[in-house]
């Protein structure tokens, strides 16, 4: 199976793959502001293409519904989001990692937050590499969980 | 809102509700013999029905397609004022060659420099994933990075 990934210019992606059995190709259409609409076409035959558009709500019950099939259950109507988000976290003068490499952080072995980017004096350093050596003033910029944040947090404040 | 489950004898379970941005029911028909059909349904209209008979793999990357675009977007939105960090959702194909292998081996952040932040697997996000988590066929891996690292993670993840 292949994901075919087809930009839409001026709308945004469409993700499908062609079904085995039932010779219709499925997937998403991912519109530039986020919002999702479910697709499903004949094989070869564009104007046969259905279009659904779904809230996030739904999003996150029909892909519950699809991903548990053998488990008849109350559906949950828990959004997929919100489990991840981004914080900034200021180096400080006196900082255990001031003039320290990322690597001595160990970060993504002691919290799995992943440092996506750091900040100095408005410039950007995306995907620092672990020899990025950090200064008093930096602001580094973490994915994670809630728990993983706090951690890095503590982290980067206390060593 | 409300999930409708209606047992079908001899067949298994329909499992469905109404959208709110169009006069549609969407939903899914559960086989006991195992198998997943997608169904979508004009309101008023028994006869628009559409039934889309799914493999358990096919199930799995549709739910994972659906699950992905909210959770870049979000991400999108909080890096919108870091130039340069981009957040793409990169499909592990059934036929990857990390499908079946654990992200550790990807070596993803020394290849590309670009952080995995979260899988995406049958409706569930697995935020912040170790070393040791495992890829399946259908997987949608959450990477933030450069466009050039993004680009080299989805060539490493559908090609090797």
């Amino acid at each position: 199976m292949n994901i075919d990934v087809t930009p839409l210019p001026g709308i945004g992606v469409c993700k499908d793959f062609p079904l085995a059995e039932a010779r219709r190709r499925i997937g998403v259409i991912e519109h530039r502001d986020g919002s999702v609409d479910l697709v499903v076409s004949r094989a070869g035959d564009p104007d046969t293409t259905t279009s659904i558009p779904l809230s996030g709500t739904e999003i996150g019950v029909l892909a519950g519904l699809l991903g548990a099939p053998q488990v008849v259950q109350k559906t949950r109507d828990t959004p997929l989001v919100g489990e991840l988000s981004t914080r900034q976290f200021a180096i400080d003068r006196g900082s255990p990692f001031d003039g320290r490499p990322l690597r001595d952080t160990a970060m993504r072995t002691r919290t799995k937050a992943s440092v996506v980017a750091v900040v100095r004096a408005g410039d950007v350093t995306p995907s620092p590499g672990t020899d990025f050596t950090f200064i008093a003033g930096d602001l580094v910029v973490v994915v994670g969980t809630d728990e993983g944040l706090d951690a890095a947090g503590r982290l980067l404040d206390q060593g | 809102m409300n999930v409708d489950v209606t047992s079908l004898p001899g067949i298994g379970v329909r499992k469905e509700f109404s959208l709110t941005k169009v006069d549609r029911r969407i939903g899914v028909v559960d086989h006991r013999d195992g198998g997943i059909d997608l169904i979508f349904t004009k309101i008023g209209d028994p006869d628009s029905t559409v039934q889309v008979p799914l493999s358990d793999t096919e199930a799995r990357t549709l739910a994972s397609l659906l699950g992905a675009p909210q959770l870049v977007a979000q991400l999108r939105e909080e890096h919108r004022d870091l130039d340069g960090v981009s957040t793409r959702s990169l499909p592990v194909p059934p036929n990857s060659p990390y499908a079946g292998r654990r992200l550790g081996e990807t070596e993803m952040r020394t290849r590309t420099l670009a952080s995995i932040v979260a899988v995406l697997r049958a409706g569930q996000v697995h935020a912040s994933p170790g070393p040791e988590f495992g890829f399946v066929g259908g997987d949608m891996v959450v990477v933030v990075g450069t466009n050039a690292g993004l680009d080299a993670a989805a060539a490493i993840l559908s090609d090797g």
